[in-house]
């Protein structure tokens, strides 16, 4: 049951990562206008406090023997978003080497 | 001592070995009494002999063990070292001598073509079409080094990396040379003994055009089509093209141009009398008869003479054809087929598959999926005929399917993976303003200003199919919002479920009703635009009577010339400078844009003025519409439980419109922008084209985009020059034409499971036609097949447009246009996209209804159906 219980919370930590992570690009998407409309720049923030919030209530109402799978969730799509951008950058890499050969 | 040069009616069939296979096909002919030129072959062993004296085979391990990266400089090496050794004494003097004879024979101002005979071309399965130099205009002064520039391309890095992979050992090929005199051709032209498009073996094909034979080939002219019959040559069909350019006999000097306009009065005359289309017809069965299968002939006519100068085998017979040594099994992509209508040239299909996505491989020139790669993904128990149908129907009623047990967990983890990747792009693009993808107009100028930046790197910058600069995601933007867009078919499918469930009275085309309105679409914009210029040239008696007095092509230059027109020209500016990146078949980068050539805008502008309609009606008429049955719904939501007082069903039906509108929105504008990055893409090559044309690696415009990347990257280097490239692409463009000439085969490898036959009355119906239905509605009025809106654009409003495919820069007629039927294309095609957003019925995936319906016909279009019932006119042959 507590693997079970366990591995939820870890999917429910990327999951919410995964939001989380998506508020945070709104800074960089909508860069070009945040200093422009007020509208826009609340809107992103709103976006970061809301995915914050809900997963820092999460973190805040599980037990403490919980907290680490959902943490482990949250870390793992980091880990894992960050290294799918590097790991593109090898692929485009060769890619690049292979049209210029063809 | 081996003999080194031969006349050519002294080679036969069986000499192979010393005339390579070109010099023995050409010797055989002339030897069974043929009109072949006359020439002479310097033979392979003359070749080998001269291998020999630079100690070839002592760079020949040096080349076995070169890497990739290290081919062509290696190939460079080999061939340096060919260029700067002379042919020996002995030799030199033969062929030279061989060379005073044909001047004896010829005159003295004879040129000749010198062309490569590898001893390798007969092998089995090998073809080295197009890696071998052949080189025209050769005279007395430079015969000795284009022989050696034959031998060299034996050195040419893909000749070696074929032969590599072909498994055929460097050291055994040797190339003879044939020396032939060039005819000096009035008219000359191609015949094949059996119709190379239908495959038809009862008909023979010929088509010619003034001067000599190259712009035939390669598909620069649109040469006049004679088809005769195989019984008695009786003329069967002739057509006489508009023959704009040709290649001159002769090259003026200082000119390394070889096109040439035709005089004024030579365009529309035809080339052939009857008796001299079927006098070519039967030398060409005569040769078909020598060398026991149908033929392709290249021919010449000068001073009444016929003259052969190649017979070889059709080596494309009809789309069957097409993918034939293709090892997997594929199928077209729907999807993508209205946007390559028309086959791509090689270096678009380089570019394109440099960023391509994972699954989609482009055959003769089309993009097809692979099936193993979509088996593996999805969990159903399908046959490989199941999955073609499958997915070539894509956006239709899918057949029932089974789960795959074994194959489901393999599926989640695909699309939980999927999930991790793609929903971050998904939460990023739930809720972005309506301009968040301006920034990308900024990047292709930053791109296009950066002389930095090759066609690949801005390919890469422009169109990723992942994101590669996190702080800059501009170029990224465009892709994220096309693979996230296509939720909207999620949003119409509950809207859809919750409209029948709740308000099941409402008509079939509820939904897109509701969710219709071009708002913020950028091809509608693009529509509109044209209409506003319209409206501009209205104001002006002189404005507007240039557009009523000349062709779409002289508009422009009579504007610039009349003072009156300086407000019209600032609006057209204005507007070119937002949407001149648009074209017809915009996916393809040898596509001309309106900002290079603003015709096809300046007929569109003529359109609406001869129409003398107005767009905004059929507009405001569905916005109308949508807002009573906006209150129809209300109305008889009302009358359930609790909606009066919360209204919680009329709001989460207002979401679902709302979204789905969103998100159609979002992914036709995406193509817009994707447009955008391609127009800069084409700008830089244009600009690689610029450089190699005056330094003399390329001699014609446009030639550019018959290379693959690698060998434009070659030439800008100086590995390759315009002589070793100059085959290639007559070759190229060759196939290109062939290959534009033919419907692509839906599948590859496999034969797709049929549709079951329609219960529908309208499948026995002779008078209908079953295609997929797109937009709904019924509309009945006259047919208007356009093929080219950039040449027939004179749309009536309320006229059935019947067209072979549609993209943005057809969106104009829709604004005209009561319902349109299009040969390609599925419910997400643009032609759907565009139609349901202006509330009329379109029907789409009809092959061949430009053929069958023809202009003036009744129609009726239905678009719930799909059926398109022709009432009254005439009717093509089926």
């Amino acid at each position: 049951m507590t693997i079970c219980v366990q591995t939820a919370l870890f999917l429910a930590g990327m999951g919410l990562c995964v939001q989380w992570v998506a508020a945070l690009y709104g800074i960089i998407d909508r860069g070009y206008c945040l200093q422009t409309r007020p509208r826009q720049r609340k809107q992103v923030m709103a976006d970061i406090l809301l995915w914050s919030a809900v997963s820092g209530t999460v973190f805040w109402l599980l037990d403490e023997g919980y907290r680490p799978a959902f943490v482990g969730g949250y870390g793992t799509f980091v880990l894992f978003h960050i290294g799918t951008f590097l790991g593109t950058k090898l692929v485009i890499r060769w890619k690049m080497r292979v049209s210029t050969r063809r | 001592m081996t003999r080194s040069v031969f006349r050519l009616d002294d080679i036969r069939c069986r000499d192979v070995d010393i005339a390579g296979g070109k010099g023995a096909n050409l010797g055989a002919l002339a030897a069974k009494g043929f009109p072949v030129p006359p020439g002479f072959v310097v033979s392979a062993h003359a070749c080998r002999s001269f291998f020999g004296a630079i100690d070839l085979a002592g760079q020949l391990p040096a080349l076995a063990a070169a890497g990739a990266d290290d081919v062509a400089p290696q190939c460079q090496r080999i061939r340096e070292i060919i260029a700067r050794t002379q042919i020996p004494s002995d030799l030199s003097r033969d062929i030279l001598c061989h060379h005073q004879a044909l001047v004896d024979g010829g005159g003295a101002d004879i040129v000749c073509a010198v062309r490569s005979s590898a001893t390798a071309e007969d092998l089995g399965d090998a073809s080295f079409a197009g890696q071998h130099a052949t080189y025209y205009y050769v005279a007395h002064g430079n015969l000795l080094e284009m022989i050696k520039n034959c031998w060299a391309s034996l050195w040419n890095p893909e000749a070696v990396s074929y032969r590599s992979t072909q498994g055929i050992d460097h050291g055994s090929v040797f190339m003879a040379v044939v020396v032939q005199e060039m005819i000096q051709s009035e008219v000359s032209g191609v015949t094949f003994t059996a119709n190379p498009v239908s495959g038809a073996r009862d008909e023979i094909v010929t088509e010619a055009s003034w001067g000599m034979g190259a712009a035939i080939v390669d598909g620069r002219v649109t040469p006049d089509h004679y088809i005769v019959s195989r019984d008695g040559l009786k003329l069967r069909k002739k057509r006489i093209a508009d023959k704009r350019f040709m290649v001159p006999a002769r090259l003026d000097k200082g000119i390394a141009t070889r096109l040439r306009e035709v005089p004024h009065g030579l365009r529309r005359r035809e080339t052939l009398s009857l008796e001299q289309a079927q006098r070519v017809a039967e030398w060409a069965l005569k040769a078909e008869t020598h060398f026991g299968a149908p033929q392709d002939v290249e021919w010449a006519m000068s001073g009444g003479a016929f003259f052969m100068l190649q017979s070889r085998p059709i080596t494309v017979m009809g789309r069957e054809q097409i993918g034939q040594g293709e090892a997997g099994r594929y199928v077209i992509f729907k999807p993508l087929v209205e946007n390559f209508t028309d086959p791509i040239t090689p270096l678009t299909r380089d570019l394109l598959d440099c960023v391509g996505p994972f699954g989609v491989k482009f055959i003769g020139g089309r993009a097809y999926v692979y099936l193993k790669f979509f088996k593996a993904l999805l969990p159903f128990e399908l046959s490989d005929a199941q999955l073609a149908r499958l997915l070539y129907e894509m956006g239709a009623k899918t057949p029932p399917m089974k789960l795959s047990v074994l194959k489901l967990p393999i599926f989640l983890a695909v699309v939980f993976l999927a999930y991790l990747v793609i929903g971050v792009f998904f939460a990023r693009t739930r809720r972005l303003p309506d301009d968040f993808m301006d920034g990308y107009r900024r990047l292709c100028r930053r791109v296009e200003e950066n002389p930095a930046l090759t066609p690949v790197d801005a390919m890469w910058r422009l169109w990723p199919w992942f994101w590669t600069r996190f702080f800059d995601p501009a170029g990224f933007m465009v892709i994220l919002v096309n693979l996230s867009a296509p939720r909207y078919m999620v949003f119409l499918g509950l809207l859809q479920k919750v409209l029948r469930g709740w308000v099941p009275e409402l008509g079939e085309d509820a939904e897109s009703l509701l969710c219709s309105g071009s708002e913020g679409v950028l091809s509608a914009e693009m529509g509109r635009g044209i209409w506003e210029l319209a409206k501009e040239a209205k104001k002006s008696r002189a404005v507007g009577g240039i557009f009523e007095r000349h062709k779409p092509e002289k508009i422009l230059s009579a504007l610039k010339a009349e003072p009156q027109a300086a407000r019209f020209l600032e609006r057209l500016y204005a507007f070119l400078d937002v949407n001149g990146h648009r074209a017809l078949k915009e996916l393809e980068l040898q596509s001309v844009r309106w900002e290079e050539n603003p015709a096809p805008v300046l007929g569109m502008v003529r359109n609406y003025l001869l129409a003398e309609t107005d767009p905004t009606e059929h507009e405001n008429r569905v916005a109308r519409n949508r807002e009573a049955l906006k209150a129809e719904i209300r109305r008889r939501l009302d009358e359930k439980p609790l909606e009066k007082r919360f209204g919680l069903r009329r709001r989460l039906i207002d979401y679902l419109a709302e979204r789905t509108r969103y998100f159609a929105k979002m992914r036709e504008n995406s193509r817009f922008y994707h447009v955008m990055g391609l127009y800069c893409i084409r700008k830089k090559i244009l600009a690689v084209e610029a450089d190699l044309l005056s330094r003399g690696r390329l001699r014609c415009k446009d030639d550019i985009f018959y290379l693959r990347y690698g060998e434009v990257a070659q030439l800008q280097a100086g590995w390759l020059e315009w002589r070793d490239v100059e085959d290639r692409i007559r070759e190229r463009r060759m196939e290109h034409v062939r290959y534009a000439k033919m419907v692509p085969p839906k599948t590859i490898g496999v034969t797709s499971e049929e549709a079951p036959q329609s219960e529908d009355p309208a499948a026995a119906d002779p008078d209908a036609l079953a295609g997929q239905p797109a937009s709904p509605g019924r509309y009945e009025g006259l047919a208007h097949v356009i093929l080219d809106p950039s040449i027939d654009i004179e749309l009536k409003p309320g006229e059935v447009l019947v067209a072979p495919y549609t993209d943005p820069a057809w969106t104009p007629l829709f604004l005209t246009a009561g319902a349109a039927v299009v040969e390609v294309g599925s419910y997400l095609s643009h032609a759907g996209t565009v139609a349901r957003e202006f509330g009329m019925p379109c029907v789409v995936d009809l092959p061949e209804c430009t053929q069958r319906i023809h202009t003036g016909a009744a129609v009726q279009v239905d678009g719930d159906r799909g059926v398109v019932r022709i009432m009254s006119g005439r009717k093509g042959a089926r």
